[in-house]
């Protein structure tokens, strides 16, 4: 994976989320093709064209719109990683822009372990780490459930006493 | 086998009746009115509807019944008291909920006496703490001006025994000059003003048949009505902001500063110096014009810049000087680091495209001089661009993050490194083409974070790294430079 190269990097091994993730987000990537499908059927519905010619635009755009999304969804995977430093939790992610956020355990206020229908399907879970600031990049998708409890509980242990504000 | 005997439980003590106080008498009165006053458009719309008398009259009836029964089961409801170092309140008419808030958990403490609580010598107590959300943590309202004096005293009393800070004596750091505060007022209120005229001339529209009006008045008068109109417009607004910011005056008592300000609405606001998370200057056109600077001083509560403590019209001779007292590690003369050349590029594109995009699509759909004059605007939007340029600088010192930005209004943001919550880099294509990063450093709401945009790639990421470890370090080994100094 080409990381953030430009960027000088901490001292933690970097982890990649759980593959099954792309499952769920090509899943998530055809609901939205569904959703423009039938945005471009009630826009087009106002155009004068034929039906012949009003399905062929709709299948052309939906077909572009969902080998799109398929596509990103192999590169956000891609470039999705995550790391405990010894003090500091790291994100990478992003694909137009890639971003690098730095959490220290000791502003943690409190994490969220969350688990959406798709994700119970595929036994994933989804981690929020929530600071003062509502801000802070935080939010791990995609992990295997029994790996989220091990890491809520691990970032709880460093989180400290501090007053975090 | 001995039977060792059991002693009888220990009665359980039942809860503490001493202490806990109402709010005024007054209360459900005031806030009925206001919840009433909050039916206004139902009446507008009755008032304008052909024979909507009696249906005014029962309306507003029915609101104030409504109102009046709810505010009296709150007032019934609602009791506080406060426990040694902690404020406990209990609220809820059929969820009942008790609050317990430990004074050294407050980011600040605001006293509002509007003019209808004066009637009655009464005043609202507001009290946040990090993360309030839109609305206060703590709402006394209301209660008499002797008790939310008793109250903030109180509460400033318990914070001290919880952080052991000795008493200092009350001394003024700034008291607004009055001049200053109108000639800002008179600037700064065209952009009031416009929407205030917008809404009476389109209630006047309702009113009255304008169009018909406008045909009956002579030649040359519509000219002066309009001029007299944004006369009283702009010295109604003007006179508006003096009343709203008079009398401004911070005071430091003990290790709080307190604001206090209005002609009308008395407003107080206590803010915990060690509380202060960012401290925001903000020179406007308005405020070039006057001389004046506009100081905000952000805590960790979110409950919206009416309760945050802000000076809209510092003097420009004196800003600096009490941004150093607001937050001592504040210097607002420390050189800044200039961005890189590709910064300029991103600069000019980011002013010049939505007016080349406009230019485009006007030209395009109308195809007239005045669409193509759009084009004309570019060399102003590139000009624009070039400052935004020569604006942007960051500083990352032992204590703080500076951050300065803007084109039109320029704006330099301190934020205390001890208070950093978070920090993270973004760069999207055009940035990484160009070597560039944004650096964002997230601390609690309501600023939530500083971004300084464009940075040298590299630089970016050494600075959130230094950041992120050396705040860690300093942080867990207790270093706090702003309780230091109100130690002192």
């Amino acid at each position: 994976m080409r990381s953030l190269a430009f960027m000088l990097v901490m001292d933690a091994p970097m982890n990649a989320i759980d593959p099954r993730v792309r499952r769920q987000w090509r899943i998530e990537a055809a609901g939205a093709s569904v959703i423009a499908a039938l945005a471009i059927l009630v826009g087009s519905l106002v155009l004068p064209i034929s039906w012949p010619a009003r399905a062929g635009v709709i299948a052309a755009t939906v077909l572009a719109v969902a080998a799109g999304l398929q596509a990103i969804v192999s590169v956000r995977y891609r470039y999705w990683r995550y790391g405990l430093a010894p003090d500091v939790l790291i994100l990478e992610h992003g694909v137009w822009t890639r971003r690098r956020s730095m959490t220290p355990y000791f502003r943690v206020q409190n994490v969220d372990v969350s688990q959406g229908p798709l994700e119970r399907w595929l036994g994933l879970k989804r981690l929020t780490i929530r600071t003062a600031s509502a801000f802070t990049d935080a939010t791990i998708p995609g992990l295997d459930a029994v790996m989220a409890e091990q890491l809520r509980v691990r970032i709880l242990e460093r989180a400290g006493q501090d007053a975090a504000v | 086998m001995q039977q060792s005997e059991i002693p009888p439980p220990a009665p359980i003590p039942p809860p503490p009746t001493a202490g806990w106080r109402r709010l005024h008498l007054a209360s459900p009165i005031l806030n009925s009115v206001t919840t009433a006053a909050r039916f206004w458009p139902v009446l507008l719309i009755a008032l304008f509807d052909e024979g909507g008398g009696l249906v005014v009259a029962s309306l507003l009836g029915g609101a104030l019944l409504v109102a009046v029964a709810v505010e009296v089961t709150r007032y019934l409801r609602f009791d506080y008291r406060l426990d040694g170092t902690t404020l406990v309140v209990r609220s809820g008419v059929l969820v009942r909920r008790t609050r317990t808030l430990p004074a050294d958990r407050i980011q600040q403490v605001s006293l509002n006496q509007r003019l209808r609580h004066r009637l009655f010598n009464v005043a609202e107590v507001l009290i946040e703490v990090a993360g309030s959300g839109t609305e206060p943590d703590i709402k006394l309202s209301v209660v008499g001006a002797a008790e939310a004096e008793r109250i903030t005293v109180r509460l400033q009393d318990a914070r001290r025994t919880v952080g052991a800070t000795p008493p200092e004596p009350d001394r003024v750091v700034f008291e607004q000059p009055n001049d200053s505060l109108a000639r800002w007022a008179a600037f700064a209120s065209p952009a009031f003003m416009l929407p205030v005229m917008g809404a009476g001339v389109g209630a006047l529209a309702e009113a009255v048949d304008l169009e018909e009006a406008w045909t009956w008045l002579p030649d040359g008068a519509q000219l002066w009505l309009i001029g007299a109109i944004g006369i009283v417009g702009l010295a109604a607004a003007t006179a508006f902001n003096v009343a709203r910011f008079y009398d401004m005056r911070l005071v430091r008592a003990d290790d709080n500063f307190r604001l206090e300000y209005g002609l009308l609405t008395h407003r107080r606001l206590e803010l915990p110096t060690e509380r202060i998370q960012a401290l925001v200057t903000r020179l406007s056109p308005a405020g070039r014009l006057a001389g004046t600077v506009r100081i905000t001083a952000h805590n960790a509560s979110s409950a919206g810049e009416a309760t945050n403590s802000y000076l809209p019209a510092v003097p420009r001779s004196e800003h600096e000087a009490l941004a150093a007292r607001l937050l001592p590690e504040a210097d607002l003369d420390l050189p800044l680091q200039r961005h890189p050349r590709g910064a300029l590029r991103r600069a000019v594109l980011r002013w010049t495209r939505p007016v080349a995009l406009v230019g485009a699509v006007t030209s395009v759909v109308f195809r007239t001089g005045w669409a193509y004059a759009t084009f004309l605007l570019l060399p102003v939007a590139a000009a624009l661009g070039w400052r935004a340029w020569t604006l942007l600088g960051h500083a990352v010192t032992a204590d703080t993050v500076v951050a300065r930005r803007g084109a039109i209004t320029e704006n330099l943001t301190v934020a205390r490194r001890s208070r950093i919550q978070s920090v993270s880099l973004a760069a999207n294509w055009f940035q990484r083409r160009l070597a560039l990063a944004t650096l964002r450093v997230e601390i609690a709401q309501p600023l939530g974070r500083v971004s300084i945009r464009d940075m040298a790639a590299a630089d970016a990421a050494r600075a959130a790294e230094d950041l992120i470890a050396r705040n860690h370090t300093r942080v867990s080994q207790g270093h706090h430079p702003e309780r230091a100094e109100s130690d002192q």
